[in-house]
């Protein structure tokens, strides 16, 4: 596709701009910014892309694996609800479990070791790994607040924290993990994965596309589950002190 | 002072900026039951959480026991020094579950008869065993949280607020 033919597909762009404007419906603004960052942030993404496609450096690779944990961890700090020390975390949380699917992938030589399949997947799996790490955390901190007393009394009883912590923790990996897992079971029935459509119109081969989307699936059940574990259980202690006492206050409210 | 169970000397307490323990300074005797009155808000509650270990004070010393609080570990404490929490909070499922928690949290079992034995020291029937507790009224959650809490055979039992719920009702050494 050329720009000039991008150019015309503004028309996409235009129209519900024109219809917002007949119904009054005060779109208009919000839409032209997404169209133009949308714009400016793809093309400047494609452009980093083919440079380090060419570059055929593996630092670059690593680089640019850094940049999008350190985007997913502002990101997931900024919107889920928070737990002293949570930065740190969700940066052990997200290399983790970077080095865990590439070592996998990688190891057994399931995509081979370029720019061109290490980059887009580290971005599902990353990109993944933070909607999952917003979603455990909203719910892990609602779930400790609203069940505070629960939490004291298993600690006035002679528990550990780690005992006081187990409903709201099991809860909170549940809660978080089942949407990833339950939206796998109707994947193909209504909406072709964004991936695998891609690929499809790219030219691959509609079965090729379909054995790779699988193998992303299957790499997101593990972001996902390992996401909420690993967060809820380097999280888990932070809540409370030395004296095994509930530190109410490292739940941090917005 | 070797009879007393719980000993306070200057005991402060502040949380979240309030200063709610000033200066605290006395005994609970051993093998006594001593009520602890005052107006809501006094900090008896806090004071019972000091105790059981659940707060620390910010300065000042509690002995349990004639044994300074910190040299206990904190899950010895506790099954030390049993509290029964002035909001009585059940774990969801039946009595029996909530009546075996002390033990389950230690890898053990609750027996069967001892289970009925308690439940009979405070006054509730045998077959309220196998009830929810979402279906007990306030007192008789108050009565079951006592039991739970003897579960663990504790040598100071503190119950808070039971006068609000329960007739007098025989305990070790101090309530509200
Ligand atoms: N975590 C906390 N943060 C701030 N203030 C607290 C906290 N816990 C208790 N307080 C305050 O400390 C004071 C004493 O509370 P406490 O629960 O010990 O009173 P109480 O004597 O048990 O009252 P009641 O008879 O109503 O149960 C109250 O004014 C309460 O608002
Ligand atoms: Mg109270």
């Amino acid at each position: 596709m050329s720009y000039l033919t991008l150019s015309i597909t503004l028309i996409f762009v235009i129209i519900p701009l024109i219809l917002s404007k007949t119904f009054k419906l005060g779109l208009e603004r919000d839409t032209i910014i997404a169209a133009v960052r949308s714009i400016i942030q793809l093309l400047a993404v494609g452009y980093v892309l083919q440079f380090v496609f060419n570059a055929e450096n593996a630092v670059y690779i690593v680089l640019m694996l850094l940049l999008m944990i350190g985007a997913a961890t502002q990101n997931a700090r900024k919107k889920g609800a928070s737990i002293k020390g949570i930065t740190w975390k969700l940066i052990v949380t997200f290399l983790f479990i970077e080095i865990l699917t590439q070592s996998i992938l990688l190891g057994l030589d399931i995509t081979p070791p370029t720019a061109q399949y290490v980059i887009p997947i580290s971005g599902m799996v990353i990109g993944n790994s933070m909607v999952l790490g917003i979603l455990f955390l909203n719910r892990f901190t609602a779930e400790m607040e609203t069940r505070q007393n629960q939490t004291e009394l298993i600690l006035s009883l002679g528990g550990t924290p780690k005992q006081a912590v187990h409903t709201q923790l099991i809860t909170s990996i549940k809660a978080s993990t089942i949407p990833t897992i339950e939206s796998q079971k109707t994947i193909g029935l209504v909406q072709l994965p964004g991936m695998m459509s891609g690929q499809i119109i790219a030219g691959a081969d509609p079965v090729q596309a379909v054995l790779f989307q699988l193998l992303i699936l299957f790499l997101l059940l593990t972001t996902a589950v390992t996401t909420s574990i690993m967060l809820g259980y380097l999280s888990y202690p932070t809540l409370f002190n030395q004296r095994m006492q509930f530190l109410r206050e490292s739940l941090i409210r917005e | 002072m070797t009879k007393a169970a719980i000993e306070f000397k200057d005991v402060d307490y502040t949380a979240n900026g309030i200063h709610i323990l000033k200066r605290i300074t006395g005994f609970f005797p051993k093998g006594k039951i001593t009520t602890l009155v005052g107006p809501s808000g006094a900090g008896k509650s806090s004071l019972f959480k000091l105790c059981n270990g659940l707060q620390t004070a910010n300065s000042g010393q509690i002995y349990i026991n004639n044994k300074l609080i910190e040299q206990y570990a904190p899950t010895v404490l506790r099954r030390t020094v049993g509290i029964a929490l002035q909001e009585a909070t059940m774990i969801n499922g039946s009595v029996e579950k909530n009546l075996a928690l002390p033990l389950t949290l230690k890898g053990e079992k609750l027996h069967k008869e001892l289970a009925i034995e308690l439940l009979k020291v405070v006054g509730l029937k045998e077959s309220y065993m196998s009830r929810n507790t979402q279906e007990l009224s306030g007192g008789q959650r108050q009565k079951l949280s006592i039991a739970r809490t003897l579960v663990n055979k504790p040598q100071v039992l503190l119950l808070d607020e039971i006068t609000s719920y329960l007739t007098v009702y025989p305990s070790r050494t101090s309530k509200n």
